[in-house]
């Protein structure tokens, strides 16, 4: 397996499908977008989504792919293969490295309160609890330094036992198989959430377009929102990318993806607010919402068992998808950078991931390592983490968009994209990742800056 | 993997001791006579009778056939019958799992089985009061290091068992252990009924009780019978791996499990008389057999003796369902080529010792401290809810593969071995399919709390 020259390649179209989209759907998409889009202006911020997740998310999301694609090697390796002469873009690969192991991190911890809650459901542990009793359980268990480790482990070495049996094994098959339960699950409980009280309610925040909210930090907040909804700037769809034989069309994985993943978000969050509604909760995000409302909410529902259950499984399998890309960004490049086994590698690989993730896990426990840093910092650990995080994931797609941009011969994009050199898809698509989705980029990032 | 021919039960009476064996564990021992006394007595027996026969047997049977038919461990068995690469065999290792989170706990409560053999042996308990008594059990509990020392013990017991393989370890472990269990059992039942309490244990447990017959009683009587025969820990599918082509399936099922309930009427009927001299409540759980039964013993005539026994018995029949869990775990590591069979048991012995900890130090509070206070219950009272979550989802999933799933010719094959074609299989088939199925999805549906009476 350590021979590159026998790359393991997807089984089929619909696997792609299954393992991009399911890398897309993830912790992001539960706990912030529901709240951005009823921030947002509703109906009016759902049309901007769409319209930027087209123009730039799926440009972004076909480079990254073309560049895996192009090159068949792991993401550090393909940016040094781009420009050999100076080592200039190699830089891009470590980026995407780096970017990976600080989100796998708290990434592990965060699905890992998953796991302890959909157990919690099961065996019982919501009933008869007031909003406040959850607030106050939820401190405890964040106190609860080992039970993080805990359930830490088991999550990460779950997506590990995955990793090991390869991309059509491992990958490809479990995609498939946790990303129809995530569709089953979403589907399932919006069906329930319509019968809702709160529906109308939550139909009405959605949906209803406000274009009086429709300000110039709205339309930003979209544009960013779309830029790393597919996510995208971690080096992911380039891994997953070089898995592509040269027969698969990345033109239409893609558009089927953005067009996906828009609709899913939307059903979402009409499957999350309505609860959350009926119960007179005002629109929240973050871990407030996933762990302390929510339980509460589903508790009072009829069914409440079922109810909580599906919902922390649905969580789960969709941190599970995005886990799986975002472990295999770091067992690719070992295992491409060491020569290393995928055996070896993963094993690696989740150590180090779970190593990183120990600061957050133990973050409101006694034995805290980091005790002090919120006191320099004056955020805490995982604040900290997120706003850098943003600020990688912004330069790595700027890399790309050079890459892609620049770097790539007409040629080489042509034969990536499956079409003639003179097609009006290679035009348009070179246009806009060489001018259009850095401008957009940066245009968030000066927001970033307080520029404008 | 040096022997390309799987080993198999030097005789039927190996394999069906090995079973009940498995079977009787400490359920057995400590749930079943309390919720047969709890729920209606008679009535529960009546109920529980009905569902052995009518939903556990023909799952039995089902479990049986698919291990016979593909001689492998439990993942292999999905891969054989179904596509290869498929997703049954996460069925499979969902078995796995399970049976290695309960190994986890089991072996530690096991653990204290020694530890009172030992107790009983230095006649510890000597002039003791009940709460002095009780207290020894708390104090032992919050010593972390013993608690490990006899885990490890029983552990190492099941490991020189296992290594020995099927017919020179199992089988013949099993057939001495569950034999002596059932002469045990029977002195004991035969010593209880001179008891003055055997009358009212008598009432208790055998008078039907019908205003008990509510929806919920039923249910729960469903739900104890859909785990008394080790069914969905993959015992069965494992130890039936191991039978002979010609054996006919259906009538040494029905064999086992008519065993099973004679003897889980008289572990009842051995333990309640002995309570009920006392006038303690029924009861069940470690405070039944940790704290009130040492101190019934002391009481009785020969109390040594007594207590020796019973804790020997307890220990035994432990040892008997752990060896057969075990196994479960270490043929899927043979099968799928994973491990050799030697460090197929040390790897699961390892695994097993680590899972252990978290129960045997939870008294002593020095790993998940908190962990009470977050689920509202103890790391093993969570562990064993979560697992009976997983049991019945496997139960479920085995009846839709062996119903629907699995070829035909294998499983008609699998029905009448040697034996020439008969009704019964139409019978069986149809149970599978209709009564079997609804029963577990009845008893998933109560769990969900979708139903509730």
């Amino acid at each position: 397996m350590s021979d590159s020259a026998h790359r393991e390649h997807w089984r089929s179209r619909l696997g792609i499908f299954f393992a991009t989209s399911g890398s897309a759907i993830g912790l992001g998409t539960l706990w912030k977008l529901p709240y951005l889009v009823g921030q947002g202006g509703g109906g009016a911020f759902i049309l901007l989504f769409l319209i930027f997740t087209l123009l730039l998310g799926m440009p972004l999301f076909m480079a990254e792919l073309i560049l895996g694609k192009t090159y068949q090697q792991s993401v550090v390796k393909v940016f040094s293969a781009i420009e050999t002469k100076t080592d200039t873009m190699a830089f891009f690969g470590f980026l995407a490295l780096v970017v990976t192991i600080l989100i796998a991190g708290w990434y592990g911890v965060v699905a890992g309160w998953g796991l302890n809650y959909l157990f919690m459901s099961l065996t019982d542990a919501f009933a008869h609890k007031t909003a406040q009793d959850f607030a106050a359980v939820f401190e405890q268990f964040r106190k609860a330094g080992s039970i993080n480790l805990l359930w830490q482990a088991v999550f990460v070495g779950i997506t590990c036992i995955i990793l090991i049996k390869g991309v059509r094994g491992g990958i490809e098959k479990f995609s498939k198989v946790f990303f129809s339960l995530l569709f089953l699950l979403i589907i399932s409980l919006f069906i329930y959430a319509t019968f809702l009280s709160g529906f109308e309610e939550a139909v009405e925040y959605l949906l209803y377009p406000d274009f009086s909210k429709l300000d110039q930090e709205t339309v930003l907040a979209a544009l960013g929102l779309s830029l790393f909804a597919l996510s995208l700037g971690q080096g992911i769809m380039v891994t997953y990318g070089s898995y592509l034989t040269h027969e698969q069309d990345i033109f239409r994985t893609a558009l089927v993806v953005s067009l996906s993943v828009v609709a899913i978000s939307v059903i979402i969050s009409l499957m999350i607010f309505p609860m959350i509604f009926t119960f007179g909760f005002p629109p929240e995000s973050g871990e407030g919402l996933l762990f302390i409302t929510m339980p509460y909410v589903t508790e009072q529902l009829p069914g409440s068992m079922l109810i909580s259950a599906l919902f922390f499984m649905l969580l789960i399998f969709a941190a599970l998808t995005s886990y799986m890309g975002q472990l295999e960004v770091l067992v690719a490049s070992i295992m491409e950078m060491f020569s290393l086994s995928r055996f070896r590698s993963t094993i690696i690989a989740g150590a180090l991931a779970f190593l990183m993730g120990v600061p957050t896990a133990l973050m409101m426990s006694d034995k805290n390592p980091f005790a002090d840093f919120s006191l320099i910092f004056h955020r805490s650990f995982l604040q900290v983490n997120y706003i850098v995080i943003d600020w990688i994931l912004m330069l790595f797609a700027l890399g790309v968009c050079v890459a892609v941009g620049f770097k790539l011969s007409n040629k080489q994009l042509a034969t990536a994209l499956n079409r003639p050199l003179n097609s009006m898809l290679l035009l348009s698509f070179k246009i806009s990742i060489r001018y259009m989705v850095p401008f957009f980029i940066l245009l968030v990032a000066l927001k970033r800056f307080g520029v404008c | 993997m040096s022997n390309h021919t799987r080993e198999t039960w030097s005789s039927k009476l190996g394999f069906m001791l090995a079973s009940l064996g498995s079977a009787i564990g400490l359920g057995a021992m400590w749930k079943l006579p309390y919720a047969m006394g709890q729920n209606g007595g008679g009535a529960f027996i009546l109920l529980f009778i009905l569902f052995n026969f009518f939903v556990c047997l023909p799952l039995f049977i089902g479990e049986l056939i698919l291990g016979r038919e593909s001689k492998k461990g439990t993942v292999a068995s999905f891969l054989h019958f179904s596509k290869k690469d498929s997703s049954w065999a996460i069925v499979g290792w969902l078995i796995v799992l399970v049976v290695l989170m309960i190994l986890g706990w089991y072996c530690v409560v096991a653990g204290w089985g020694i530890c009172y053999i030992v107790l009983s042996l230095t006649d510890a308990f000597q002039g003791l009061s009940k709460e002095e008594i009780s207290l020894s059990f708390d104090v032992f509990r919050q010593s972390g290091n013993l608690n490990l020392l006899f885990q490890f013990i029983f552990i190492a017991l099941n490991v020189s068992v296992l290594l020995k393989g099927l017919s020179k370890g199992i089988e013949k472990w099993s057939k001495f252990m569950t034999s002596l269990l059932f002469f045990m059992l029977v002195a004991l039942a035969l010593y209880s009924m001179s008891l003055s309490g055997f009358d009212e244990a008598f009432h208790y447990l055998l008078y039907p009780d019908w205003s008990k017959m509510t929806p919920k009683g039923i249910l729960s009587a469903l739900g104890l019978s859909l785990f008394t025969l080790s069914l969905s820990y993959g015992a069965v599918m494992t130890y039936g791996s191991y039978l002979k082509k010609d054996e006919d399936i259906p009538k040494i099922a029905t064999m086992v499990v008519s065993a099973n309930i004679f003897a889980s009427i008289l572990i009842a009927i051995a333990i309640f008389p002995m309570i009920f001299t006392f006038g303690f409540a029924p009861q069940e759980g470690e405070g039944l057999i940790f704290k009130t039964l040492p101190f019934v013993f002391e009481q009785l005539p020969g109390s040594m003796i007594i207590s020796l026994v019973f804790f020997v018995l307890l220990m035994f029949a432990a040892l008997t369902s752990s060896i057969a869990m075990f196994e479960v775990v270490v043929t899927n590591l043979v099968d799928l080529e994973i491990l050799n069979r030697r460090k197929a048991v040390f790897a699961a012995a390892t695994t097993v010792f680590i899972l252990g900890i978290p129960s045997a130090l939870a008294k002593e509070g020095s790993i998940f401290s908190s962990w009470q206070d977050i689920f509202g219950t103890s790391f093993m009272a969570t562990s064993i809810m979560l697992e009976d979550w997983l049991l019945v989802i496997i139960a479920l999933l085995v009846t839709v593969f062996v119903a629907f799933i699995m070829p035909a010719r294998a499983r008609e094959q699998g029905f009448f071995g040697a034996n020439k074609r008969n009704k019964f299989y139409r019978v069986w088939l149809f149970l599978l399919r209709t009564v079997v199925l609804l029963a577990i999805s009845v008893v998933i549906a109560q769990r969900a709390q979708l139903i509730n009476f």
